[in-house]
């Protein structure tokens, strides 16, 4: 019976000391998953009868990105470093010719080194347009994200269309 | 007698049947059913996936609706050629069928819906609603494949078509 309760008691303790280790070193990941998603929720817009309202919500930007962050893109004038302010009134400026954006986020892979995560996933953005006109873009999105003072930020974020 | 017969004949069926589908466990019948499952695991997984088609952009080579096997290993040893339909993953798991129409380094146009590669005509007999699409031509970049669906009477705003990276496509149809 002391033999049967010293086993059990050795495998709790490894199955815990593997679940700790899991956790401390996927720990890194979580973060630049809570990030993306951080991201997402930014890029995404609920339709609302309140003007301005959620107008506080692109404060966010400053912890997601870093500044400036380098930005690749077909369109040329996206297609360099922008600084977190002009990328703010990019986004702005995308809400505002939409009454609702919803973006979701599929194949994710995060691949983490150190102070250096490089990640990419596929995004579908469905867009209502204030005509009601309905579009959806698929795109493939591949980045970089850097720990700067412990807290990770986007550094790199390249867009592309999957069909274009 | 006949009555008998009949009877048993029908005994015998029914026993036959429950055999088949309600079989004893026994070691044997768990090693085939193990090997049934590995063997579907492995041929729909990794070979042949299957894909339900919901669209019309391929019609008529292609129906709006239907099941189709898309062989992953199809271009693994073999090159992508004009003219080849190809499964395209494009959203989770939503993928796109379509035709090849240019390759990489080939300049593609569309002229009141007739298809020019390199200026010259291509030769489509798959198309049958041919519709009066125009657009400017463009070089496919290296790397990317120009794809499009059969049914061109689709309005280009409605239909998905154009550059995709070669790793996006995961095979070719089985048939």
């Amino acid at each position: 019976m002391k033999k049967l309760i010293l086993a059990i008691g050795i495998i709790a303790i490894l199955l815990i000391t593997a679940g700790l280790y899991y956790w401390y070193a996927t720990r890194d990941q979580r973060a630049v998953k809570k990030l993306l998603n951080n991201m997402i929720q930014l890029c995404n817009k609920v339709p609302s009868k309140v003007p301005h309202h959620g107008i506080l919500k692109y404060s966010g930007i400053d912890t997601i990105f870093a500044d400036p962050v380098r930005v690749y893109s077909e369109y040329p004038e996206f297609d360099q470093k922008l600084p977190r302010n002009k990328l703010r009134t990019v986004l702005i400026l995308l809400h505002r010719g939409v009454v609702k954006m919803d973006v979701e986020t599929g194949n994710l892979h995060i691949s983490v080194s150190e102070n250096r995560a490089d990640f990419s996933f596929d995004a579908s953005v469905k867009m209502v347009y204030k005509d009601r006109m309905f579009r959806e873009e698929v795109v493939a999105v591949k980045g970089r994200a850097e720990k700067q003072e412990g807290r990770w930020f986007v550094t790199e974020l390249a867009v592309e269309l999957v069909v274009k | 007698m006949k009555k008998f017969l009949s009877s048993g004949f029908r005994l015998h069926v029914k026993h036959a049947v429950k055999e088949f589908f309600f079989p004893k466990l026994t070691k044997m019948v768990l090693l085939r059913m193990s090997l049934v499952v590995i063997s579907a695991i492995l041929l729909f997984g990794f070979v042949l996936r299957p894909c339900f088609i919901n669209g019309e952009s391929m019609q008529p080579a292609y129906d709006r609706s239907g099941l189709v096997f898309c062989n992953l290993l199809r271009y693994r040893y073999k090159k992508l050629q004009r003219g080849d339909v190809v499964v395209i993953s494009y959203f989770g798991k939503r993928y796109l069928l379509k035709r090849i129409v240019a390759l990489a380094g080939e300049e593609v146009e569309f002229r009141n819906g007739t298809v020019f590669v390199n200026g010259e005509k291509l030769d489509e007999p798959y198309v049958r609603y041919r519709g009066n699409w125009n657009i400017k031509p463009l070089t496919v970049a290296p790397g990317h494949c120009f794809v499009v669906g059969d049914n061109r009477a689709q309005h280009p705003g409605e239909h998905v078509f154009g550059e995709v990276r070669l790793e996006r496509i995961v095979g070719g149809l089985l048939f």
